[in-house]
């Protein structure tokens, strides 16, 4: 089937800084893709190239097998949704919806059923006669979709759109969002920097990481199966022990000398690396837990109450801290101070090259685990 | 007690203030309605004056000079001054800085050196035309005046509109006219009405690089004032100064609306 988008090798340098360095990606008909990253990882900028508001120094983009690196914007078969909506201000909400529509000559009785058409999609067709600023942020997002879907484009194109909404209105326009592109089948392409937004909505997750592509796949691959520890870290949280390699066992020794056995090993260049587990893998006991499972000993030096779930710290003889969630349901509260075991299965543990940007655990490096606000 | 005497006292200061800034105003309004010959003796309340004002050619001839010198001084700063206002704040460069610069440097330069400057600039390029004279040697400060005013409005208007009218299927002219012009409008005439305000009072440039003959209204009431001022000159003050308050006021409004709501007109 030919590709939705088709991105091929380009290259964008601003000055110094490469934004990005030879990104290929393919968007398929019909997909809900999320571009994932921190900021300055090239996201939007991919984003602006496939919509034609920057050009890429080398490197060719096709949209429906056709190359539109030289078209300029107004004549791509794209729509985008922008980060700040970019409503036209002196237009009422159904003019800013017909806009696009005018600009292709669509007419008359066309045009109002058209424009009626996306407004229903979004249920704002009673805000027709309004004023952008008379909306609150979830309207206005409404209306930015409306304008730009109503154009019926190929691929629709989201800019972190969800980002100047409050939490609980942003989960509704999430599913919203899921809903609307199962049904106008249309290929979305979000740009977020929200991991929890992308495993939410997402066919396919790509995390862009310094101007590349650091891992694409589906949610699941990239929860499950993360292949560097970057990807790991910024797929929910993650604790890292940093420590000697034995590659042909599959298994790794900590500064406090444990041997830690993994399933799985990604590709390793030198002696040392990270061993990972995700703190809702781990599980706390008084008792010395089955040698079949990785097991530590190290002592609770910190609890957070999460509602279901608790959290602790446990600080290990190396001073590194490993974070525990454990479930309230079957567990009993375990007071600060308790010298306890940890324990996780080895199909739960993951060995990563080293990374420069993360580290070993600790209570500083380790980022809140409680969902971003 | 004590607190009431406070109010009393900040009461009658605010009124002699008050007094203090429109006195004088008052006291011209009153005095266009002189029934008497020479301005400055109350004689007895009438509207003479005012219909005399439409008796003197010469005033005539001075308000026909000081309007379309005005007028083509406006053509000028709005064109002008509005290109300069988007460029600085939608381009930004190398230059956007000493550039803005500049622009303040005109806007705080004592009037008497642009005029002076301006006078031997005339003479040396050999413009003889009064009225062009006027207008372009007020039009200097006024494009400046009209590029900070579009500069402010320009820089709250996201750029991000202009692409998505693009992204919407406008191509580059069309988004311009259709977004960024109206959007900026309340700017572009405010800017207008003040350049056309700065142009009709204006007295010092136009003292010096007027041509004889093409006198604007200021220059021509000034030079009236020697001679000794009668009822007509104070009738032609008040109502160019109904004028400037109305064109004054529609600018502020103007400009309100537009940094509230985006709103044309």
């Amino acid at each position: 089937m030919t590709k939705a988008v088709s991105v091929r090798g380009i290259t964008k340098r601003y000055g110094k800084f490469v934004a990005l360095d030879d990104v290929s990606l393919d968007i398929e008909q019909g997909e809900f893709l999320s571009l994932l990253g921190p900021s300055g990882a090239g996201k939007t900028t991919i984003l602006r190239m496939i919509a034609g508001f920057d050009r890429p120094d080398t490197g060719e983009i096709r949209i429906m097998d056709r190359n539109i690196v030289d078209l300029p914007s107004h004549k791509r078969p794209v729509n985008t949704v922008f980060q700040d909506y970019a409503l036209f201000p002196h237009m009422s909400v159904a003019d800013n919806v017909a806009y696009g529509l005018r600009q292709d000559r669509v007419r008359g009785e066309d045009r109002r059923i058209r424009v009626r058409e996306a407004l229903d999609m979004v249920e704002m067709t009673s805000m027709a006669h309004r004023r952008p600023d008379e909306l609150s942020g979830g309207q206005q997002q409404r209306v930015a979709l409306a304008r730009a879907l109503v154009k019926r484009p190929s691929i629709l194109l989201l800019d972190e759109p969800l980002g100047a909404l409050d939490r609980r209105l942003r989960q509704q326009m999430q599913i919203e969002l899921k809903t609307l592109q199962r049904e106008t089948g249309i290929a979305f392409v979000l740009v977020t920097h929200d991991q929890d937004e992308a495993l939410a909505m997402s066919d396919r997750i790509v995390v862009t990481r310094h101007g590349r592509i650091e891992q694409a796949g589906t949610p699941s691959d990239l929860y499950d199966y993360p292949r560097t520890a970057f990807v790991a870290d910024f797929m929910g949280s993650q604790n890292f022990l940093f420590g000697k390699l034995d590659k042909a066992n599959k298994a790794l020794t900590t500064r406090d000398g444990v041997t830690l056995y993994a399933d799985r090993i990604e590709d390793v260049a030198g002696p040392e690396a990270l061993a990972a587990v995700r703190p809702e893998n781990t599980i706390i006991t008084m008792d010395e837990p089955s040698p079949a499972l990785n097991r530590v000993r190290g002592r609770v030096i910190q609890a957070m109450h999460m509602g279901n779930t608790m959290e602790y710290v446990v600080d290990l003889p190396s001073g590194a801290e490993v974070f525990s969630r454990q479930s309230r349901k079957h567990a009993t509260d375990i007071p600060i101070g308790s010298e306890i075991w940890l324990a996780w299965d080895r199909a739960d543990t993951a060995i990563f090259p080293l990374d420069d940007e993360i580290n070993e655990t600790t209570k500083r490096s380790h980022k809140t685990m409680r969902e971003p606000a | 007690m004590q607190r009431d005497i406070i109010g009393i006292l900040l009461k009658a200061w605010m009124i002699l203030i008050i007094g203090f800034l429109f006195i004088p105003i008052l006291v011209v309004v009153l005095y266009s309605f002189n029934d008497g010959r020479v301005l400055f003796i109350w004689e007895g309340f009438s509207t003479f004056w005012y219909g005399a004002v439409f008796d003197n050619h010469r005033i005539l001839s001075a308000l026909d000079v000081s309007v379309r010198s005005a007028l083509i001084n406006v053509a000028i700063s709005v064109v002008l001054g509005t290109v300069a206002g988007v460029a600085i704040a939608r381009h930004q460069g190398v230059w956007s800085k000493p550039f803005l610069f500049l622009i303040g440097l005109v806007l705080v330069t004592p009037e008497l050196v642009s005029a002076i400057g301006q006078v031997i600039w005339f003479n040396q390029i050999g413009m003889s035309n009064g009225v062009t004279r006027l207008a372009v040697g007020h039009s200097l400060f006024n494009t400046a005046l009209v590029a900070i005013v579009v500069k402010a409005r320009a820089e709250g208007i996201s750029d991000t509109l202009e692409e998505a009218a693009g992204d919407l299927g406008a191509p580059p002219y069309r988004s311009f006219l259709q977004i960024t012009l109206p959007l900026m409008l309340p700017a572009v005439i405010a800017g207008a009405l003040l350049s056309f305000t700065y142009s009709f009072d204006n007295v010092i440039i136009s003292l010096f690089v007027q041509r004889p003959g093409a006198s604007s209204l200021p220059v021509y009431i000034l030079s009236s004032f020697k001679a000794g001022l009668r009822g007509d000159v104070a009738a032609v003050v008040v109502m160019a100064l109904g004028i400037t308050v109305i064109l004054i006021a529609v600018a502020a409004i103007l400009l309100r609306r537009g940094s509230k709501k985006v709103n044309v007109l």
